[in-house]
């Protein structure tokens, strides 16, 4: 089994990771059960600054990229616990699907109405004058006849 | 589609023994189930009961409720023959001779066109049967609906099989369990007076040419009920279910069948599909109407009054002329009792008719010498102009509820316009005034909508002459009062509605994101009719209410903008929230792809 470790510097809802390789691919056998979506795996001779940035993984059997979630140290090994990072794994699959998508950073219209917003206590106030309005005044008389 | 081809099945179960025929019959074709009815309605104790509606024993009736399709139709056959040797008792079943329902058969055949059809090489007059083509008395040959024999003549099934051993078979006692099998054939079938071909091959298994609704019913023999009707998952191993046969039928098409009568609302039901019967038409479509002109008739037109518009200096030549001996008294005695009644009214407006020319003022048709500019029409028309309504932002925030107009109408007062209605465009203000009685409409028309509003009011102060007008002067004052009423204050309250009503799925919360606009609205002015309109602002303004509204930095980044757009995910940049998806063509395991939508609708970064 093929073990990468890597340095990711990325939010978790980014799809395209942004990972940096920390030292070289790990080979190992699995010799106990193992989950595909949460593998605990034990590693040794991680040292220096690929355990301190070590926060991520991928395994190439199992075709998946991990978060690691907890490192914990077993005598001379170290027990990472991951999980699977699904949005890295699946990004070609994911965009291959169309959605009604409700919310867009590029693609959207701003004649729906968005809870986002806040309003202040105190609004604009815009005051137009009509051109012309009534400019004098007359004195109307009405008598009977012609 | 193609109409289905109904053969009338029979079918019986075995009583005792193998191979022996009972005598339960269902009868499924309306057309042969009156002949049989006619042709042998007193044959021996034969007793014929028609089964319909709720009656437990309605066979069909179950099954179409079992595959949701109206396919049977709902009246079912008993016949009940006795024993040469029995009473015949219908509480009892009793063996019927095979060779009635068998003559029948034929006989249908005979008056159909499924007969004309039938290829005469196949029917055999000496016995009187069809080579090939099998009633239900004879045993099913491994199921075969339509196929050919070794020796290469073509058969068929017009009718349900009689099971001597079948998946469902089974008599003891108590009750008899067995099959029933309603064969329903394309009508492609039969092509002129030939068989298709198509459905005949050596070998093959002849449901494939057929949809079969196979049904399992369970009959308990002391209380003679079908105590339950099942429609059978699988037909001699093919695995049909009835899920399939409305699918088959669907295809292949079917005959509108009466449904059974057991739905409480009604035979049929009343659920249907609908809608998509709109014209869409030209839904901004606007045919506007413009402001009305003046009318063409006054009442100066009659001649029984004129009106003059006099200078300050004419009237008092005109008051001076009447208190001067140049007023001949007696000439105006001739026609009045009282020089006042000829003065019908005096008044003060913001605007004047069109003018006839200058003449003198005749007053109780005695010239006065006061020479003054007559009208031509007791109506005016004054033009206050345009203004624009200009969208901010260009989003929802420039529309109500957020965005509160009130205008200002001379001699009317304050009055709330619909957000919607004129924002984007311009609004003008047009007054037609009866200058006589001093009421005046103010019309407020959209530079692409037409007028979209209207609003009366008074603009005439009536100037007492006498004592007795006067009283009609306050009278007229007190009604002006009692006039004008704004029009009625748009978004109140709406503003937290809207908002809440568009908040982001899942980003943000509501309570959190919203200051709740339920600030009160306050009437900006009473009346401003008559005197205190010409006391008052002469000119109409309007006041946009905007809100001030507080958008983060770069927004967009952390939670998009509303879109409602389906789109493909792969033309998405940036972040993303979807409402609604389904994923595809992924190599993930269920929890994943539950994980995936999750964060679909959520928001991700792409």
């Amino acid at each position: 089994m093929k073990l990468k470790l890597y340095n990711n510097l990325s939010d978790k809802i980014v799809v395209d990771k942004n990972i940096t390789q920390l030292g070289s691919t790990l080979n190992g056998t699995l010799r106990e059960n193992c989950s595909v979506i949460d593998p605990i795996i034990k590693v040794e001779g991680i040292v220096g600054s690929n355990l301190t940035k070590c926060n991520y993984a991928y395994i190439e059997e199992f075709g998946r990229y991990y978060y690691i979630t907890n490192i914990v140290c077993v005598g001379n090994l170290f027990e990472l616990h991951m999980h699977v990072d699904v949005l890295m794994t699946y990004r070609g699959s994911i965009r291959s699907n169309s959605a009604v998508v409700s919310r867009q950073e590029k693609l959207y219209n701003l004649y729906l109405q968005d809870g986002v917003f806040k309003e202040q206590a105190n609004p604009h106030y815009e005051i137009k004058k009509f051109p012309s309005g009534f400019t004098s005044f007359n004195f109307i008389l009405a008598v009977a006849g012609d | 589609m193609g109409t289905i081809l109904r053969i009338p099945t029979f079918t019986y179960y075995d009583n005792n023994t193998v191979n022996r025929q009972s005598s339960m019959s269902f009868i499924l074709d309306d057309v042969l189930l009156n002949k049989v009815k006619t042709r042998y309605s007193s044959h021996g104790s034969a007793i014929w009961y028609e089964w319909s509606g709720n009656d437990v024993l309605n066979i069909p009736s179950k099954v179409n409720n079992a595959i949701g399709f109206p396919l049977l139709s709902k009246k079912t056959v008993q016949a009940i023959l006795p024993l040469a040797n029995e009473t015949p008792n219908p509480s009892i079943l009793q063996p019927v001779v095979s060779d009635i329902l068998n003559k029948l058969y034929i006989e249908y055949l005979l008056h159909t066109n499924i007969a004309n059809d039938i290829p005469s090489a196949l029917y055999s007059p000496s016995t009187n049967t069809y080579l090939g083509v099998y009633t239900s008395g004879h045993s099913a040959n491994n199921g075969y609906a339509a196929s050919r024999d070794p020796a290469g003549v073509d058969y068929c099934y017009l009718g349900a099989y009689n099971y001597s051993v079948g998946y469902n078979f089974s008599v003891s006692n108590s009750k008899a369990i067995f099959d029933l099998e309603f064969p329903i054939y394309p009508e492609s079938f039969v092509i002129g007076r030939e068989f298709n071909s198509d459905y005949f091959s050596t070998g093959s298994h002849g449901y494939d040419v057929c949809y079969s609704i196979e049904v399992v019913v369970e009959y308990e023999k002391s209380t003679s009920k079908i105590t339950s009707v099942q429609v059978s998952a699988s037909t001699y191993g093919n695995m049909y279910t009835h899920t399939d046969i409305v699918k088959g039928m669907s295809s292949i098409g079917s005959d509108a069948q009466t449904l059974d009568t057991d739905n409480p609302y009604g035979e049929g039901g009343s659920a249907t599909v609908g809608g998509g019967d709109g014209k869409y038409g030209d839904i901004d479509a606007v045919n506007g109407t413009e402001i009305p002109d003046l009318p063409g008739l006054s009442a100066v037109d009659t001649g029984f009054i004129s009106l003059y518009n006099p200078t300050t200096s004419q009237l008092r030549a005109l008051y001076n002329f009447l208190w001067s001996n140049q007023f001949d008294l007696n000439t105006f005695k001739k026609l009045y009792a009282d020089p006042m009644q000829c003065l019908i009214s005096l008044g003060i407006l913001p605007c004047v008719p069109e003018s006839s020319g200058a003449t003198n003022i005749k007053f109780g048709n005695v010239d006065s010498g006061v020479n003054a500019v007559e009208l031509a029409s007791q109506f005016a028309q004054v033009d206050c102009g345009s203004v624009d309504i200009d969208k901010y932002i260009g989003s929802f925030l420039d529309y109500s509820p957020f965005v509160k107009i009130s205008l200002f109408l001379p001699y009317i007062g304050f009055v709330h316009l619909g957000t919607d209605d004129i924002m984007g465009g311009s609004i003008n203000v047009t007054y037609n005034i009866d200058c006589m009685s001093g009421d005046c409409i103010a019309f407020i028309s959209h530079n692409e909508r037409g007028v979209i509003y209207s609003y009366t009011g008074n603009c005439r102060a009536d100037l007492p002459i006498t004592s007795q007008n006067y009283t009609g002067f306050l009278k007229n004052y007190y009604q002006a009062l009692a006039g004008v009423i704004p029009a009625t204050i748009n978004g109140a309250g709406g503003g937290a509605a809207g908002a809440i009503a568009g908040a982001a799925g899942g980003a943000l919360s509501v309570a959190e994101t919203v200051l709740l606009d339920n600030k009160p609205e306050f009437q900006r002015s009473g009346s401003c009719a008559g005197a205190s309109g010409m006391i008052g602002v002469q000119t109409p303004f309007v006041i946009i209410e905007r809100p001030r509204f507080s958008v983060p930095d770069k927004v967009q980044k952390y939670v998009g903008q509303t879109s409602n757009i389906t789109l493909n995910l792969g033309d998405c940049t940036g972040f993303t929230a979807v409402e609604f998806v389904h994923l595809d063509g992924l190599n993930a395991t269920s929890e994943e792809i539950t994980e995936i939508e999750s964060m679909l609708r959520s928001g991700v970064i792409f």
